[in-house]
């Protein structure tokens, strides 16, 4: 990690094998921060930053990335903020100054804030009408009922229509600071070379950010269960359960604890094996652990027949308190872990997958280095260490079942 | 990139990468949805399916296991041209890799309980896809804009196609297209050809061809166009496709300057459908072009979302660029740009080993031969303006232009309950 003469703290890793460039900034600031009547504002930012600064239309913004062949991104999370680019290693200093003025110069032009105020409302009716984010979003906002993460990313219907202009430009000018952001390169590119360029691009930003609300909450186990009716084909069941917040040693255990299940669709794993080989209860099953800053969470997911909604439901369940009620076979842990570290490796192999992975470890509060320790953080779990974590977390659930209405049953 | 072929006609491609000690092993079978009559339409994805459930001397289960505790990952993809199979692992676990794929596509033993079961899964992929708006769009825009040809029916099927198929059928089909000769095998990564090959004629070497796939009825390719139709469904939002004659492969140079067509209407911020749907005319909320490489005639489509209201505008804002587009040639700074975007989405597309594969083995299956891809770049350098104009106006006819859109029906706010522990 470098310092830069302005506060900017900077990581780069050089990969001499190819010639693409990603460059990644990241900002603490997210819907985590948001006051509930602004839910959306970091997320309406985003789109709107590039839309136009002191020296670009939203037009010359496009065209000159896309002339080179780039893109340029900007995304809000819970935790965080990233704006991006990616491109040649050749396009550096174009996709730099195009990064450097989106963030630093931004002028959030009126007529583009409404036309992207309607276009994140047209989002979130599409949300709506896809089953995973229809239940996704139900399920998160009972999961962590008091807490800001129950809010969603994108904001609300009534909280979008209402954020102005004058809220966007004062998050802006409060967040995106110096000493609060976090540079990530990868490339075939010198890290001195590139220190220079970023401390030159982004010379005149502000140099402190504004301090910012934060509000945490104990969890009690409590069992939480919503029914939601559509006019579906497919039932979709999501369940689920807080746990620490990423940087907790509790967390790469349960990282193996998912995997022993199934992270992302492991096709060997137990839900798998069990609920699509064994009993064909669906075709999509699976779950993740989802690191945050403040709580993470664990989540099952399965989209089944209306008929068979109960069956999944306790299947799903019996599955994951198994965990807790008996240790996980040598063997069995054995793959898991292989398996974590093979997706591990895989997902490395973009530039810009290198660069989301030290980003995002590093504003988790894991710090980039957790990215060269994983595989032997995974390593060293023991089945004790993974039933404990599944005894500590996984009892009571929150749930969330979308499904037609009795009469299409 | 090496090339070579087995005695048994399976064609080897292997592409040297050693940026990560990993690689892919993908193996690709000529036959899709294209290659089904009617009755087993669905059956090239069901066989997908049943690679994975149990060979002579792996029980169901076992083949991904062998992988997967390798840290290595499995995966599988059928289309309406082809079919293909591939694994990523560690390359110290490349033999592991091979002996399992080639285990799995040539010895596979379609248990009767494990076609039963599948079937269910299949029947649940199917329902998933309805609930998806551009996913069933897919397949009704195939079915509308095909009044007949190889791509109208589904790759996944119909509901009574995937509940009649027998075991029998699925073994026939099997037999007949699962050859050698009709596999092409692509290896990207951390490997040398020159140690891997003796690997892999132990491990595919030994597998006979068999009978050649049968030739079924030519199916003539009759556009079904114009036409609009509109579907309601307890959506919120309405989403729209349009389809318009794109070219297959039997003109290579052809589909390269559709793709920079489809670049200049529909790829990226700054593209004319973009521009005047999204930031001018401010009617949709997304909106892209997209045309499909595929070995015949296929479709250029453009996908977009919108406010129900707008829908009459959104068809003739698209087909004012369509207009536009078959006017005027476009200007030399906007082809650069385009052009720049494709080359780079290139460089992209093989940043993995299995995009990599991908890209090879895609261009290989569909074109019969390694030289498309290995020109594409030159070939997408050539492309003029003049070409652009001749092929927007050879295949861009508004005349011809088939919609279908997904639009709510109204519906109430869905409602909630509570529901006691179980």
């Amino acid at each position: 990690m470098n310092v830069l003469p302005n506060g900017i703290r900077l990581i780069v890793k050089r990969n001499p094998s190819n010639r693409i460039l990603a460059m990644q900034c990241y900002f603490r600031t997210g819907s985590y921060y948001e006051r509930s009547e602004e839910n959306g504002i970091n997320h309406l930012l985003c789109e709107t930053m590039l839309k136009g600064t002191q020296k670009r239309t939203a037009l010359e913004i496009a065209e000159t990335m896309e002339a080179i062949g780039g893109e340029i991104d900007a995304s809000a999370s819970e935790d965080f903020v990233v704006v991006s680019t990616i491109s040649t290693v050749e396009d550096l200093d174009t996709a730099l100054d195009v990064l450097s003025d989106v963030i630093v110069h931004p002028t959030f032009p009126p007529e583009e804030l409404e036309k992207e105020r309607e276009v994140v409302l047209a989002a979130i009716r599409q949300q709506e009408d896809h089953s995973f984010s229809f239940a996704y979003k139900r399920f998160r906002a009972l999961l962590y009922e008091g807490h800001p993460y129950a809010m969603p990313v994108i904001g609300t219907t009534e909280t979008v229509r209402g954020i102005t202009r004058k809220q966007i430009v004062a998050l802006h000018r409060g967040q995106f600071a110096a000493d609060n952001m976090l540079a990530v390169v990868v490339g075939d590119v010198h890290p001195d070379t590139i220190a220079r360029k970023m401390a030159r691009a982004f010379a005149d930003m502000p140099l402190h950010h504004e301090e910012k609300i934060h509000v945490s909450k104990q969890f009690r186990p409590r069992y939480r269960a919503r029914t939601f009716t559509r006019e579906v084909e497919q039932a979709f069941i999501i369940l689920g359960f807080v746990t620490d917040r990423a940087r907790s040693e509790d967390y790469v255990p349960l990282k193996v604890a998912c995997s022993v299940l199934g992270t992302g669709a492991a096709v060997s794993a137990r839900l798998f094996v069990r609920l699509r080989d064994r009993l064909a209860l669906a075709y999509s099953v699976g779950c993740q652990m989802r690191g945050a800053w403040d709580k993470s969470h664990f989540y099952a997911y399965i989209g089944t027949s209306p008929e068979t909604v109960e069956m999944a439901r306790d299947k799903l369940l019996e599955e994951i308190r198994l965990l807790a009620a008996e240790p996980v076979p040598p063997e069995e842990l054995e793959r898991a872990k292989n398996h974590l570290i093979g997706q591990f490796r895989i997902a490395h192999q973009r530039n810009s997958a290198q660069a989301e992975f030290l980003g995002t470890y590093e504003m988790l509060g894991l710090e980039a280095r957790f990215d060269e320790r994983y595989c032997d953080l995974i390593k060293q779990v023991t089945a004790e260490q993974v039933q404990a974590v599944a005894a500590k977390y996984f009892t009571a659930p929150t749930i969330v079942i979308l499904r037609p209405p009795a009469k299409a049953r | 990139m090496y090339i070579s072929k087995l005695n048994n006609g399976m064609t080897v491609l292997i592409q040297e990468n050693h940026a990560n000690p990993i690689v892919t092993l993908d193996v690709w079978v000529n036959t899709g949805s294209m290659n089904e009559l009617p009755e087993i339409n669905g059956v090239s994805h069901f066989l997908e399916h049943m690679m994975f459930k149990g060979t002579k001397k792996r029980p169901a289960g076992k083949v991904d296991l062998d992988i997967e505790s390798v840290g290595g990952e499995t995966n599988a993809g059928t289309s309406k041209d082809f079919t293909h199979y591939y694994v990523t692992v560690a390359s110290e676990y490349v033999t592991t890799g091979l002996d399992v794929l080639s285990d799995v596509i040539m010895n596979s033993t379609l248990e009767p309980d494990e076609v039963e079961r599948e079937r269910q899964v299949i029947l649940e992929e199917f329902k998933r896809k309805q609930d998806s708006p551009f996913n069933s769009l897919y397949d009704i825009i195939h079915d509308l804009a095909f009044q007949s040809g190889p791509y109208k029916q589904s790759v996944l099927g119909t509901q009574e196609s995937i509940s009649q198929l027998t075991r029998a059928q699925l073994m026939d089909y099997y037999r007949r297209y699962y050859t050698p000769d009709n596999m092409v095998l692509v290896v990207v990564g951390d490997v040398k050809p020159e140690t891997l090959l003796p690997e892999i004629q132990k491990y595919f070497g030994r597998y006979r061809r068999t009978a050649q796939p049968f030739d079924l009825p030519a199916k003539p390719i009759r556009w079904g166009g114009p036409v609009r139709r509109i579907i309601e469904k307890d959506k919120r939002e309405s989403y729209t496709v349009m389809a318009f004659p794109a070219p297959g492969m039997a003109t290579p140079r052809e589909t390269i300057i559709m793709d920079v067509l489809t670049g200049i209407l529909g790829n990226g911020r700054s593209s004319r459908l973009y521009q005047s749907l999204r930031e001018k005319k401010q009617i949709v909320s997304s909106i892209s072009a997209s045309y499909e490489l595929a070995k015949k005639p296929s479709l250029f489509l453009v996908f977009a979302t919108h406010e129900p209201r707008n829908f009459d505008a959104v068809c003739e804002g698209v087909l004012e660029e369509i207009r536009r587009v078959r006017a005027r040639r476009v200007g030399a700074r906007e082809l650069a740009k385009v052009k720049k975007m494709a080359l780079n989405e290139y460089y992209f597309a093989t940043e993995t080993t299995n995009g990599h594969g991908f890209m090879l083995g895609l261009s290989y299956v569909l074109s019969g031969s390694e030289k498309y891809e290995r020109t594409y770049l030159r070939e997408l350098n050539r492309v003029s303006a003049s070409d652009v104009l001749r092929a927007a106006r050879r295949y861009l006819d508004p005349e011809k232009m088939v919609v279908a859109t997904i639009q709510p029906k109204g519906a109430e706010e869905p409602t909630a309950e509570e529901f006691p522990a179980p």
